[in-house]
């Protein structure tokens, strides 16, 4: 009887089950889905006439972008990155909507918009094999976190806008401090892997102004106070374990200012960053062990030239600087400045596939330091 | 009778909706007077603007006028803009879900434009090209050149979807104001 009963049931749902069949012929969602990749792979090798120096090749980043387009007002975006064949992230997953003219909101995963290469740093968008020594060991790009807030373009004041509030990046976690002098915040990106949020979220800001004729120029603004999983459980009315978690943040702000011109076949590129943290560097690096800098200033200047018509082929030059600890702190005064000395070409055979070679002079003004690399790469964006 | 006047109203509501979507006028026609009346150096008195042609291909054209005078042509336009593609690669599917920016042209009586404009733009890609310094290179200059010497400069080269349609666009006008 019960199966009689079951088969009953089984044979009236079949039309509703019909029904809810999809039908992809004429699924036009489709349409509005978009797909992009980008990638990037690399050799490293340094050259040292004393010392066996092997090579490192590196499937460095291989992405996919995904966006899609609900309506005229309303469109969602992911970015997935496997990296080094092995460690899978997402990188932004934001939904962006508009409000009004010149108002939309923006929600989810987002890329902090600090200087030049954070927020384009598809291999095409830079002339050397990796980026910018300033975009990695100053700007932690691909910095990205979640976070709300709005942006915006003024076609009239040739202005573009975006504000963010943002989960913070993160200084000390199971027992260890995640910042150091050498590439400062690197070590504390949430990449939005289960983050924490001890404190209030920071701000990320950025201005570009587009309203000369060869020129973009960008203006950046990054300010909060970094989390920590040591406030974790703690009674609020346990006054000496709540000073000793405090020691484990760190107050950042850090403003960028770049600027980007393209002149026929000539392109010039400039970034200047300066980040200073708060008094407490002192206690944070006494208590993790680690050697924060109390600030830190990086700048490059990069000049290239395409050589033919068609823009295949292009060579260029770039200095940049560092300075992990531009105010001294006691556990970094040995700090000097660093140069670094990058010069290389690009051949490009299409729009958008890249092969490219540079040699990379760390401190080359300084005989104890000075280390020359050779890196050989190609890169894809399509 | 009490359901006849909720389906009137609602008939004449979505009416109005409707008459929103097409007239781009009525968003930006604020904008519109104070731009003429900034690139026009007579004293003018109130202008006017009277359709002429619309819902071709998300274009709306008007005759300008001031009292009895012709000042000469607008069109405003919903153009394709660089995407959540990029700009790089043209995407072809024509379905409205696309981005978009609105712009503004305005042309005396000879086809001279007198200027171009772009209203409005969402796109995180392109939006180079709004720029009033880029777009004041197109004043002056007739608007059936662009179709056999469209102008490029530099530092806009990477905004190749949102130029393109553009060009596109002026040549649209050009088009229309020869078979008007």
């Amino acid at each position: 009887m019960r199966i009689l009963i079951i088969a009953a049931i089984f044979i009236l749902s079949l039309p509703f089950l019909n029904a809810q069949t999809i039908d992809f012929e004429n699924d036009r969602s489709i349409a509005n889905l978009f797909i992009k990749m980008y990638g990037e792979i690399h050799y490293y090798q340094e050259v040292d006439n004393d010392t066996y120096r092997p090579g490192k090749l590196d499937a460095k980043r291989v992405v996919a972008l995904f966006g899609y387009q609900f309506n005229r007002n309303t469109q969602f975006l992911t970015e997935w990155e496997l990296e080094h064949g092995n460690e899978m992230f997402i990188e932004q997953a934001f939904i962006k909507h508009k409000l009004k003219n010149n108002l939309s909101l923006k929600a989810g995963m987002i890329l902090i918009p600090m200087g030049n290469i954070n927020e384009n740093h598809e291999p095409t968008n830079f002339f050397s094999v990796d980026r910018p020594i300033i975009d990695r060991n100053l700007i932690p790009s691909t910095w990205r976190d979640i976070g709300v807030g709005i942006t915006g373009v003024f076609p009239s004041a040739s202005l573009k806008y975006q504000a963010y509030l943002v989960n913070g990046l993160i200084g000390y976690k199971g027992g260890e401090g995640l910042f150091q002098a050498s590439n400062t915040f690197r070590g504390g990106r949430q990449k939005g892997i289960k983050t924490v949020l001890s404190g209030l979220p920071s701000f990320s800001g950025q201005l570009e102004y587009f309203g000369l004729s060869k020129t973009k120029l960008g203006l950046s603004a990054y300010s909060g106070m970094s989390n920590s999983d040591a406030f974790s459980g703690l009674p609020k009315d346990n006054s000496p374990a709540v000073l000793s978690a405090d020691s484990t943040v760190v107050y950042s702000t850090m403003l960028a200012l770049h600027a980007n011109s393209t002149i026929g076949k000539n392109v010039l590129r400039a970034q200047l960053v300066y980040n200073i943290n708060g008094e407490n560097v002192e206690a944070y690096n006494a208590k993790t062990g680690m050697d924060l800098g109390k600030s830190q200033l990086g700048a490059y200047i990069e000049y290239g030239r395409y050589f033919d018509e068609a823009q295949k082929w292009m060579g260029f030059l770039r200095y940049s600087y560092f300075n992990e600890n531009t105010l001294k702190t006691d556990a970094l005064n040995a700090w000097e400045d660093h140069h670094y000395f990058t010069f290389g070409f690009n051949y490009q055979p299409v729009n958008g596939a890249l092969f490219k070679i540079d040699a990379v002079f760390n401190d080359f003004d300084s005989s104890d330091e000075r280390r020359l690399f050779i890196n050989t790469g190609i890169g894809v964006w399509f | 009778m009490v359901l006849n006047k909720i389906l009137l109203a609602l008939f004449c509501c979505s009416i109005s909706f409707m008459d929103q979507d097409i007239k781009l006028l009525k968003s930006y026609e604020k904008s519109i007077r104070k731009t003429i009346k900034k690139n026009i150096e007579n004293d003018l008195a109130e202008v006017s603007f009277h359709l002429m042609k619309d819902e071709i291909d998300k274009s709306e054209f008007y005759q300008v006028l001031s009292q009895q005078d012709q000042i000469g042509y607008l069109m405003i336009k919903e153009v394709r803009a660089c995407d959540l593609n990029g700009c790089a690669n043209k995407n072809e599917n024509s379905s409205l879900e696309g981005e978009y920016y609105d712009l503004a042209t305005l042309v005396n009586k000879e086809g001279t434009i007198i200027f171009t404009k772009v209203l409005n733009y969402f796109s995180d890609y392109g939006y180079e090209i709004s720029s009033k310094r880029y777009l004041s290179n197109y004043k002056d200059k007739s608007i059936c050149t662009f179709n056999t010497q469209p102008l490029a400069v530099d530092g806009i080269s990477g905004a190749t979807i949102s130029y393109n349609a553009l060009i596109d666009s002026l040549n649209e006008f050009c088009q229309f104001l020869d078979n008007k």
